[in-house]
C-alpha cells in the first residue's frame, strides 16, 4: 500500500521497539510461571526447555526467512512427521542414528525442492501448494507406518541420542540449537540470500526488474526449510523415542505463531531471525508452563489461537503508534 | 451498466472452465462405470451423493470467499465445534451436559460457530491479517473448544432421541435430509452468485479490491458477511454430521478444509480470486468423491487418497492455466 512512504529510519525504530517488547514478554512469562511453580526455573528445567524448543527452533528460523520473502510453508508439520517416521524406520533396520539423520535431511531437501517447484517453477500460490503438500505428506507418513497404527517403534538405543541425551549435563539438542541460530542469523544479516529475502518480500516486481532471479531465491529458501524440517523431525522423534505420523499436526501453526510473536510481517519485507528465537522460547515456555500448572492439553489449542491473535494485534498497535 | 459488462467478461471465462470440468466429470463417470461395475448402481450413486453432501454445503460459502481472494481454513475446526456443542448443550445434566432442549442446543451451537466466523471477518477486515494466518488461528480455537466440550473424545451418552433426526430421516426412501439441505444450499448460493448485486460485488472484489473499494463497494462488509455465513454453514454441517454419527465427536471435520480447497480449485475457481463458480465447486466435489468411492471399492489404503488428491489438484491447476492460455492466444490471433 504505502510501502514506498516508509523510510528506513522508521523501520529500524520499529524493529528496536519490537526487540524490546518481545524480550519483555518472554521475561513476563518466565516470572509468572516461576511464581506459579518455583521448580520452573533451574538447571534441569532449562535443559528440558531447550530439548522441547529444539525442533521448533530449527524449523522456525529458516521459515522466518521464507516469510520475510513473502512466502509461507504450511507443509512443515507433515515434513516433520514424515522425517520422524523415516528416521525410526531406518533405525529399526539397524542404521546408525547419525546416518539416518543425514539421509532424512536429504529427503527433506527433496521435499523442499518439490515445494519450490510448485511455488517458483509452476507458479502456484504458496498457500495452496504447501497446504496440499501438507496433506499429501501426512498421507505418506501414515502409509509408511502401515495400516493399523500411526507410529513406528522398535528403534535402536542411539535413536534417542540427539533428542534426549545429555553430555556432561548439556542436552545434545543444544548443539543443534546453537548451530541453527548461528547459521540463520549469519544468513539473514551477512549473506546475499538474506538481503534478497527482504528485497523480494518488500517488492517482488521491483526485485525482478532489478535483475534478481526471485524465483530461484524463493526455491532455495524452500529447499533450506525442507532440510531444516527434516532435521527438526529427527530431533522431535528422537525426543519422543518413536516415529509418530501424527506428531506434526499443528506444528506449522506453532512455527507461524513463533514467527509472528517475533513481529515478522506476514506480508513479507520485514522481520528478524533473532526475534523468532525469542518467539520460539515464548511459545515453548508457555506450553511447558501450562503443563506444569496442570492445564489440560486441550486448552492449548485455544491458548495458541489466542496467542496468535494477540501477536498480530500487538503488531498492529505498535505499527500504528510508531507511524502516528 | 458496469454490472452487465463485468458479468459478461467473467461469465465467458467461467462458463468455459465450468464446461471443461463438466466434461471431465462425465469422462470420470464413464471410466469409473467401466472399470468398476459396482459403481453404477442406484445404491452406490446415492451413497456418493449422500457422503459428499456435507462437503458441498460447507464448500459453497468458502467458494465465494475464494472468489474474493480470501481463504477459510477454519471450517474443519468449526464443523467439529458445531457438532460437539450441539451435543453437549442437549446432553442430560446427569451425563455432564447442559440438558437444554434440542432446538435450543442447535441455536446456541450455531450462534457460537457464527461468532467464530465473525472473528475471522474481524481479523481479516479490521486488523488486516492475512486470511490464511487468521483462519489457522481460529481453526485452532474452534478445535480446542470441540476438544474441551467433548473432553478429548465424544459426547454420546444421554442425548435426546431427536438428536438423530437430521442424520437418519429419509424422504421418499431416497433423499436423506442432508441431500435436501445440499440441494437447497446449491440453489440458494447459485442464486446469490448469479442473480444478486451481492454476488456481482464478490467478483469485483476478487478481480481488483482497490477498484471495487473506489467504486463504492463496501469491501469489508462484504467479506465480513461471507465469513459469518461460512461460520454459520460450517456449524450447521457439524450438527448434521454429529446427528448422522449419533454423537458429538471432537475429531470430526479433520481435513475438510483440504477437501474443500481441492474441490473448489478443481471446479475452476482461481487461486487469486476474481474467477470461480458455485456450480464448478459442486462438480469438483463429485469428481473427487467418485474417484475416492471407486478406490475404496478396490480396497485401496485410505492413506493413498491425499496423495491422489494432491496430484489431481496440481494437474487441474496446470490444465486450467493451459486452457485459459489457449483461449487468450486464440483471442490474440483473432485480433
Amino acid at each position: 500500500m504505502n510501502k514506498l512512504n516508509i523510510n528506513l529510519k522508521e523501520v529500524s525504530w520499529r524493529s528496536a521497539v519490537k526487540n524490546v517488547y518481545v524480550f519483555g514478554i518472554l521475561a513476563i512469562f518466565i516470572i509468572v510461571f516461576t511464581a506459579i511453580s518455583p521448580r520452573f526455573i533451574g538447571g534441569p528445567s532449562l535443559a528440558y526447555i531447550i530439548q522441547n524448543a529444539a525442533p521448533l527452533l530449527v524449523v522456525a528460523l529458516p521459515a522466518t526467512l521464507l516469510m520475510i520473502s513473502g512466502n509461507i510453508d504450511l507443509s512443515v508439520g507433515s515434513i516433520v512427521a514424515c522425517a520422524g517416521v523415516i528416521m525410526a524406520m531406518l533405525s529399526r533396520e539397524g542404521m546408525a542414528a547419525w546416518l539416518a539423520v543425514l539421509i532424512v535431511a536429504v529427503i527433506g531437501m527433496g521435499v523442499g525442492w518439490i515445494n519450490g517447484l510448485l511455488v517458483s517453477g509452476l507458479k502456484i500460490n504458496s498457500v495452496i501448494a504447501t497446504l496440499v503438500m501438507n496433506y499429501v505428506l501426512l498421507g505418506v507418513a501414515k502409509m509408511l507406518c502401515g495400516d493399523t497404527i500411526p507410529y513406528v517403534k522398535g528403534v535402536q538405543d542411539d535413536f534417542s541420542f540427539i533428542g534426549r541425551s545429555k553430555i556432561e549435563g548439556w542436552p545434545v539438542a543444544i548443539f543443534f540449537v546453537i548451530a541453527a541460530i548461528a547459521i540463520f542469523v549469519i544468513l539473514q544479516k551477512k549473506s546475499a540470500l538474506g538481503k534478497y529475502s527482504f528485497a523480494i518480500g518488500g517488492n517482488r516486481d521491483a526485485s525482478t526488474l532489478a535483475g534478481l532471479n526471485t524465483g530461484r531465491m524463493v526455491w532455495i529458501l524452500y529447499l533450506i526449510v525442507g532440510i531444516a524440517a527434516g532435521i527438526g523431525g529427527c530431533l522431535m522423534a528422537s525426543n519422543q523415542g518413536i516415529g509418530n505420523a501424527l506428531s506434526g499436526s499443528g506444528f506449522e501453526l506453532d512455527v507461524i505463531i513463533a514467527i509472528l510473536i517475533g513481529g515478522t510481517s506476514w506480508a513479507g519485507g520485514e522481520g528478524s531471525v533473532v526475534r523468532t528465537i525469542v518467539g520460539v522460547f515464548i511459545l515453548t515456555v508457555l506450553t511447558i508452563g501450562l503443563n506444569m500448572a496442570g492445564v489440560p492439553s486441550f486448552y492449548q489449542f485455544i491458548v495458541k489461537g489466542g496467542v496468535l491473535i494477540a501477536a498480530v494485534y500487538l503488531d498492529k498497535i505498535v505499527k500504528e503508534k510508531i507511524s502516528a | 451498466m458496469d454490472r452487465v459488462r463485468t458479468r459478461g467478461v467473467q461469465f465467458s471465462d467461467q462458463a468455459q472452465l465450468t464446461l471443461w470440468m463438466l466434461g471431465l466429470l462425465v469422462v470420470v463417470f464413464v471410466v469409473l462405470s467401466i472399470v468398476q461395475p459396482a459403481f453404477l448402481t442406484q445404491g452406490n450413486l446415492r451413497n456418493v451423493i449422500n457422503q459428499n453432501s456435507v462437503l458441498i454445503i460447507v464448500s459453497l460459502p468458502v467458494t465465494m470467499l475464494m472468489i474474493t481472494g480470501n481463504f477459510d481454513l477454519s471450517i474443519g475446526g468449526v464443523i467439529g465445534m458445531g457438532g460437539v456443542l450441539a451435543a453437549w448443550f442437549c446432553q442430560s445434566v446427569v451425563q455432564g451436559g447442559a440438558g437444554l432442549p434440542y432446538w435450543v442446543a442447535v441455536i446456541l451451537a450455531l450462534l457460537a460457530t457464527t461468532a467464530i466466523g465473525w472473528l475471522n471477518g474481524f481479523l481479516v477486515t479490521r486488523l488486516g491479517v492475512a486470511s490464511v494466518i487468521a483462519t489457522l488461528g481460529t481453526m485452532s480455537i474452534a478445535r480446542g473448544i470441540a476438544y474441551i466440550g467433548a473432553s478429548g473424545s465424544m459426547v454420546e451418552l444421554g442425548l435426546p432421541r431427536v438428536f438423530r433426526f437430521f442424520g437418519t430421516t429419509e424422504i421418499a426412501g431416497f433423499f436423506s435430509l442432508s441431500m435436501i439441505f445440499m440441494i437447497v444450499a446449491i440453489l440458494v448460493f447459485f442464486f446469490i452468485q448469479s442473480q444478486t448485486v451481492f454476488g456481482q460485488k464478490i467478483y469485483l472484489i476478487g478481480a481488483n479490491m482497490k477498484a471495487a473499494q473506489l467504486s463504492g463497494v463496501s469491501v469489508r462488509k462484504q467479506i465480513n458477511t461471507l465469513y459469518i455465513v461460512s461460520g454459520f454453514v460450517s456449524g450447521f454441517a457439524g450438527i448434521l454430521l454429529a446427528s448422522r454419527l449419533g454423537a458429538g465427536d471432537c475429531k470430526v471435520g479433520l481435513e475438510y478444509e483440504f477437501n474443500a480447497v481441492v474441490a473448489i480449485i478443481l471446479g475452476g475457481t482461481s487461486l487469486y480470486g476474481g474467477r470461480g463458480s458455485v456450480i464448478g465447486t459442486v462438480i469438483g466435489v463429485f469428481i473427487i468423491g467418485m474417484i475416492a468411492n471407486t478406490l475404496n471399492m478396490f480396497g485401496a489404503n485410505t492413506a493413498w487418497q491425499p496423495i491422489i488428491k494432491g496430484l489431481v489438484i496440481v494437474g487441474a491447476i496446470l490444465f486450467q492455466r493451459y486452457a485459459m492460455g489457449l483461449k487468450d492466444r486464440r483471442k490474440l490471433r483473432l485480433e
